[in-house]
């Protein structure tokens, strides 16, 4: 399974982590389709700690987070 | 010395003495700045340079440090040198009522030790990190419940992680809470006071505060 793990209000409704079989969600763009998160959203998107794009191939193990822009004071 | 009695035990009095040496710089004083401005003049570090081209507005009241009824309309940054004045007259405030640009940031770090960014957009967060002025910036930002908290210098230069296109994140529609500007504003400063004693903090990534599940998570970046 994939690893999904979400952060701020993506957590909403969504809890903060959510597995998903690859093999039906074959990349990124699939998963934040699956989760109803637009990717003009997400600020970061990481894919086993590495910055990656939405249409980066997802494979078994894969762990992806994701992080809304956050830049208040 | 009395005022410091609370300090001990946690910090030496050599390292008391270090930080009465030691000058920082904040750049913001709103909802961030004002708390980390207080913490470190109560803590006992020596200078504060304080930057912020602002004056407080009735917004402010939920949750900035020295916004009050009476400081409606006065410059963020005079009214924090006033208060921290109280607070502790041996620490050196200096009061910058300026907006921080490329222009002047180089003037406004000059000679210091560490700066703090408290500010609340990413253009001027992503200019600081480019100006690449060799000393370390603890950068922090906060959106509703939540906010991120990093360190940069030469080598580890993390603040781009965190920067969207868009100048602006999800506060413009979760909006700042008093608690979680709060939180973030001392958590810099717990990672400001060790730097200042001298601590290394060298990772690629950020930490990432979640108020409602009360948990700090460190998120490692592989370049």
């Amino acid at each position: 399974m994939v690893e999904v793990r979400l952060f701020a209000y993506f957590r909403d409704n969504r809890g903060k982590i959510v597995y998903l079989d690859p093999n039906q969600y074959s990349n990124v763009q699939m998963i934040l389709d699956h989760l109803g998160i637009n990717l003009s959203d997400v600020q970061i998107l990481l894919v086993n700690g590495r910055h990656t794009h939405a249409q980066h191939e997802l494979k078994e193990n894969d762990i992806v987070a994701l992080f809304p822009p956050v830049a208040g004071g | 010395m009395e005022r410091y009695l609370r300090n001990k035990g946690s910090i030496t009095q050599s390292q008391q003495d270090l930080l009465a040496q030691r000058h920082v710089v904040v750049l913001g004083c709103g909802g961030l700045g004002g708390s980390i401005a207080e913490s470190l003049a109560r803590i006992g570090v020596g200078k504060l340079t304080l930057v912020d081209h602002d004056v407080f507005v009735k917004s402010n009241l939920n949750r900035q440090r020295f916004a009050t009824r009476k400081t409606m309309g006065m410059a963020k940054v005079e009214v924090a040198k006033e208060k921290l004045f109280d607070i502790n007259d041996q620490v050196i405030v200096e009061a910058k009522k300026a907006f921080i640009d490329s222009s002047n940031i180089y003037v406004l770090t000059n000679g210091c030790d560490l700066v703090i960014d408290a500010l609340d957009n990413f253009d001027t967060r992503r200019m600081i990190e480019y100006a690449d002025f060799n000393i370390p910036i603890i950068s922090a930002a906060v959106a509703g419940y939540n906010g991120w908290l990093t360190i940069s210098k030469p080598g580890y230069r993390n603040i781009k992680h965190l920067c969207s296109n868009m100048n602006k994140g999800v506060e413009q529609t979760l909006g700042n809470l008093s608690f979680t500007v709060n939180i973030l504003a001392e958590l810099e400063v717990s990672m400001a006071i060790r730097t200042l004693l001298n601590e290394e903090f060298s990772f690629h990534g950020f930490y990432f505060v979640d108020l409602k599940s009360l948990e700090i998570e460190r998120i490692e970046i592989i370049e």
